[in-house]
């Protein structure tokens, strides 16, 4: 860790050239996805088969297997769409700043990785626990919503409120 | 450890894991098998997926090293490790193996081209270099470039 950034001055400085940067942001996509989807599909609660995941895409075993490889580079947006349906997450894609791209390489979707699927039921508990709080502080909340990168509380607000803004 | 990427935008904070791994490299290939020298002579494509590849590995823990990102060998050529990836439409095959807590060294840069080695003997090239390594950590060095 270089002094509280995710990247160091040499680093920055040996990706200076483009043909190279661009192959190294490929690679990191494409490494990305591939571990996601396994990691999805292994998670313990769901510990799904390549062919399980497949089934639920309407995809043959072999097409999961290739998915899930990382030098596989002809993944479309409309595949992505559908393997975030079949665990019934959604999809966000973006063209990040270089300084926020640095940072989430390096949030690996590792063994402890979990994702939840579509619960309408925790995720109303969740904005109703957020407007109870709003209201038993009686103050203005101003902040972002952060989503939990790891089990446990499923999130956090960070908040600014009326008086700290005020000050 | 959370850190903010960009302090001027705390929407963007996210969770970021340090660097477990480092890397090092047999100093002393030939012009065929040298790690730094099939590096340098190898297109963009192969440097750009060899540097991502390391920094991903670096950041994950022993037990999730495994394919289809590296592999460990069996037979007679246990104890040797192969990072797996492809470049140039070759598949790219570095031979290593972990030689210190958290520290994994190349020894020679083979191929693979329909199930088998080029050059056929890396396997044991490499294990023999392995040998000479383990003998003398100074025929070494650290990989030339950062992970972070």
């Amino acid at each position: 860790m270089q002094y509280g950034l995710p990247w160091s001055e040499e680093f920055v400085r040996e990706l200076a050239d483009k043909e190279l940067r661009d192959e190294f942001v490929a690679d990191q996509i494409r490494t990305r996805v591939a571990m996601l989807i396994r990691a999805l599909r292994e998670q313990p609660d769901r510990d799904w088969s390549q062919s399980e995941l497949g089934r639920r895409m309407g995809k043959p075993q072999n097409v999961i297997s290739r998915l899930e490889d990382p030098d596989y580079g002809k993944m479309s947006l409309q595949t992505l769409l559908e393997v975030a349906a079949a665990f019934d997450l959604p999809l966000w894609i973006d063209i990040p700043e270089w300084e926020d791209w640095f940072g989430k390489i390096r949030d690996l979707p590792k063994k402890n990785f979990a994702r939840s699927s579509y619960d309408a039921d925790r995720l109303a508990a969740e904005a109703a626990a957020a407007k109870a709080a709003a209201v038993a502080s009686k103050e203005i909340r101003f902040g972002s919503y952060v989503p939990a990168t790891s089990p446990g509380p499923r999130a956090k607000i960070i908040e600014f409120s009326s008086r700290s803004r005020a000050a | 450890m959370r850190w903010p990427v960009n302090g001027n935008h705390r929407k963007n904070e996210i969770f970021i894991l340090p660097v477990l791994w480092s890397f090092r490299y047999y100093a002393h290939g030939d012009r065929k098998t040298g790690i730094r020298h099939c590096h340098d002579e190898g297109s963009k494509k192969l440097q750009g997926t060899f540097r991502s590849r390391l920094t991903t590995l670096a950041g994950l823990d022993w037990d999730e090293w495994r394919e289809p990102y590296i592999k460990a060998l069996s037979g007679s050529a246990r104890g040797l490790h192969e990072l797996r990836f492809k470049a140039d439409g070759v598949q790219q095959r570095p031979l290593g193996f972990v030689s210190g807590i958290r520290e994994f060294t190349f020894l020679l840069w083979a191929t693979e081209k329909g199930g088998r080695f080029v050059p056929l003997s890396a396997p044991e090239t490499a294990l023999r270099i392995k040998d000479e390594v383990r003998g003398d950590r100074s025929l070494t060095n650290a990989v030339w470039f950062a992970l972070e």
